[in-house]
Formats: C-alpha cells, structure tokens, sequence
C-alpha cells in the first residue's frame, strides 16, 4: 500500500513537472518567434486568443450579468438597503476575488481545453506533428507556445469582463428594484475595490489561463496510438484542469488572506 | 561536392545494420524497400526524425543529431518531404498548407508566398478551391497540396514517400512527370524516392535503384 502511495505521488509530482516544463518552454520559445515563423505562429495565437476569448464573451457576459445581479439582490434582502459599504465589500469578495477567475476558468475549460486536448491528440495520431517538424517548423514552437499564452490571454481579457460586467449587474438590480443611485452604489464597490484585489484577479486568470492550456496540451501529446483515446485525452484533460485550478486558486487565496 | 544526403555506417535496429551510401547531388534515386513501415521509417531518418543508434548520417552537410534545433530546423527547410497520404495539416486550409512553411522560413511578403503556393498548385492544374480544409478534398487532391508544398519551398533535397501507390495510371503520369521536370529545375537537387514497390518509379528512370536488403543498400 505504501509501495502503491508513492507511485501515485511520484506520477503526481512528474505530471505537475512536465506542466510547468510546458510553461516554462511556453515563455522560453516567445523570443525564439520574432526571429523565425513570426507570422504563422503569431495567427496561431491571434486564432486561440479568437476561438476562447472572444468566442466566449457571450456566455461569460450572460452568466456574469446573472451572477451580479444574484449577488445584490441576496445582499439586499440580507441586510437592507442601507448596508451599501457591506453590499461592495461582498461583491468585490465573491466575484473579483474568487468567482470571476473561477468560473471564467471553469468555462474556458468546458470550451477550450476540451478543443485543445482533442485537436492535438488528433494531430498526434495522424502524423502531423512529425510532419511540421520535418517541415523544420518545431511543434513546441508553433502549436503550443501559441495555445498556451493565447489561453492565457483570452482568460484574463475574459475575466476582467466578466468582473465589469458582474458590478454592472449588480448594479442594474440594485437600481431597477430597489432605487439605489449610482452614487451609492460606487461608494459600496469602489473603497473595496484596491489594486492589491485587481492584481490578485489578474494574476489568477493569467495563471489559470496557463494551467488550462498547458494541462491540455500535455493531455493532447500523450495520446498513442488509438483513437479511442482521443475522447480520453479530453476528459482527463478536462478534470485535471479543473483540479490543478481549483488546488492552484486555494493556495492563492491562502497566501494572499494571510 | 559532398553528397547532400549520406549515411556512413548508419544504425537503427532493425531499418538499418550499417547502412552506407552516398546520394550525390543531382542524382535521382528509387530506395527499394522491403515493406511500407520501413519506407515511413526511412524518411524519419532521413529527416532526422528518428536518431541513429549508430553512426551517422549527413544531411546537406551536417549531421542532424548534433545540430541545435534551430540549425535542423534551417536544414528540414531545404528539404521537400512528399508524404503518401499528402502529409496536411488538417485544421488548415490548403491554401494555409501549402504557404505555411514558406511563411515560417522565409522572409517573402504574403503576397508572393501567396503567388509561389498558387503556382505550385497550377502545376498540377489544380482547378479546387483553395480555401477548403484537407478534411473535404478527394484523397488525390490532398496529395496533389502536399505535393505542391513541398514544390513551393524549392527544396535542394526532395524525398518522395510512397509516391505513386494508390494512384490511378493518369495520376501517376502526372505526378511523375512532374517531379522528374521539377527535379531539372535546380542544379545539383537530389531526388529519392523511397518505395517498397521497386519498379514503380517509370518515365525517366532514376539513374540509381538501391535495394534496402538485411540493413544495408545494395
């Protein structure tokens, strides 16, 4: 049993390796670009920022407007129309520190890493990895370096959306329904809403952006042989990214809190 | 001149058990080998793909097991690889397929690596529509593209993979007319076609035939 413990720590500790070598790879090729394959590499990025930001911004506007307008009303029915400086101070908790990157995450995932993974497991097995590298064009280079930062960038644009668009919401209900001015409402959010709470958001999307991708990819990679395996490669590209970002948000949240 | 493409004792169980052969510049070449796996596995060795367990092989001079990635990189790009099943990347167009390494190597603005990939295309009368995904093209037309992108890049070293199997008599006429006209087209270029099917390169008959028996070229 000991024995079995400690294979799985050490496939645990050589799968979160071969993520962070993804990632380090990731930054070290985005030098290496400006100098040979600008072009195809950087439509490969603009593609992936295209497919899971923009693509997105529907879904993550309709489920952000719904999450703000939610929270107010939750808050307001708790603790009354006055409790303007508690009403921010949940909002800016619960979306900006926790459920925007989240669940911004979490649907990037549904969309994007599901595509990732399956598209690079299909490109394995049908030879065309082998076929841009003997085009002299490296896979490392044009197909994940771009997914990877394209991933992240589409996460953070998205999440700084969704957060807008949250406050927006809240804002919306706590007017129609309730009469609370503008004014009120910004002296709820504003005072809460500090770099340091900005900072924490955004470094959370870009990290969750690289996980996401980078798990994926892996996941994508290491397909052999079979086609059967290409669903599998999504789904467990699927779950270990919704572990690796929730265990990753947690020991944010605990390092920032404390 | 050295020989563009040469293996010097060359190892890779079981392909290759001290394989040696010198493929000089501007000769044409039909590598006979004993079945369809080892003619893919040729060409991963051929382009470095796949490492020697012994020996060497020197590709335009250099020997790409000791070579940085860039360096192989700068190598694979002087060479034309024309796979069987026309080798496309599937979530590009052909149009994208077929410009996509002239893009990463070479300098060239979009609009004349648009107008090379156009005419690689023409030469085979390509009459389809440039901007479909390989996924809906007649498997002829998907070899037809790759077929024209490595004729885009100009390579100094082109290797056919199975070149004509599958292909119905007109095809084949065309595809070997054409890479027997392209081969004329740059001096010193060097042509190898590695098929299992010996004999099946006709026309202009290649000026060597090796056989790939027990490891070694004979």
């Amino acid at each position: 049993m000991l024995a079995a413990a400690g294979r799985t720590a050490t496939q645990i500790l050589l799968f979160l390796g071969e993520i962070s070598l993804l990632v380090v790879q990731a930054f070290r090729e985005s030098p290496g670009f400006f100098r040979r394959g600008f072009r195809p590499v950087f439509r490969v990025y603009l593609k992936q920022v295209y497919f899971t930001g923009v693509e997105a911004l529907g879904i993550i506007v309709s489920l952000f407007l719904l999450i703000g307008i939610l929270i107010i009303t939750q808050i307001i029915s708790f603790a009354g129309v006055g409790s303007a400086p508690l009403t921010g101070k949940v909002l800016v908790w619960i979306v900006v520190r926790e459920l925007g990157p989240l669940l911004t995450a979490v649907i990037v995932i549904a969309r994007s890493g599901t595509a990732i993974a399956t598209e690079l497991a299909t490109m394995k097995l049908g030879g065309e990895i082998d076929v841009l590298e003997s085009l002299g064009i490296p896979a490392a280079r044009y197909l994940i370096m771009p997914r990877i930062l394209g991933v992240a960038t589409a996460v953070g644009i998205l999440t700084l959306y969704a957060e807008v668009v949250s406050v927006a919401g809240g804002f919306l209900a706590a007017s129609l329904a309730w009469g609370i001015p503008l004014e009120q409402y910004n002296q709820g959010i504003v005072p809460f809403l500090t770099l340091r709470e900005i900072g924490v958001s955004v470094f959370k999307s870009l990290t969750f952006g690289l996980i996401i991708a980078a798990v994926c990819c892996r996941q994508g990679l290491s397909v052999e042989g079979s086609l059967t395996q290409i669903p599998q490669a999504a789904t467990k590209g699927v779950m270990r990214s919704l572990l690796l970002v929730f265990l990753h948000d947690a020991v944010v949240t605990a390092t920032v809190l404390s | 001149m050295e020989a563009p493409v040469r293996f010097i004792d060359a190892v890779l169980e079981p392909l290759l058990s001290g394989a040696n052969r010198a493929f000089e510049a501007g000769s044409v070449s039909e590598i006979v080998t004993g079945g369809e796996d080892e003619c893919a596995f040729l060409v991963k060795v051929i382009t470095g793909l796949a490492r020697l367990q012994g020996g060497k092989i020197l590709l335009l001079g250099h020997d790409p097991g000791a070579l940085s990635r860039e360096a192989l990189g700068g190598i694979r790009s002087r060479m034309g690889i024309v796979h069987p099943g026309g080798g496309l990347i599937s979530n590009l167009k052909v149009f994208e397929n077929v410009t996509l390494p002239l893009l990463y190597h070479s300098a060239g603005s979009g609009r004349e690596i648009g107008e090379r990939a156009v005419a690689s295309l023409e030469r085979f009368g390509w009459k389809g529509d440039l901007f479909e995904l390989p996924g809906r093209l007649s498997a002829f037309h998907r070899r037809v593209a790759g077929f024209a992108r490595a004729i885009a890049v100009d390579p100094e070293v082109v290797v056919y993979d199975r070149f004509v199997d599958g292909l119905y008599a007109e095809e084949k006429d065309l595809f070997l007319r054409t890479a027997f006209a392209f081969h004329k087209e740059k001096p010193g270029r060097v042509t190898l076609f590695v098929t299992s099917r010996g004999g099946s390169i006709t026309g202009d008959e290649p000026s060597i035939v090796v056989h790939l028996t027990k490891g070694r070229f004979e």
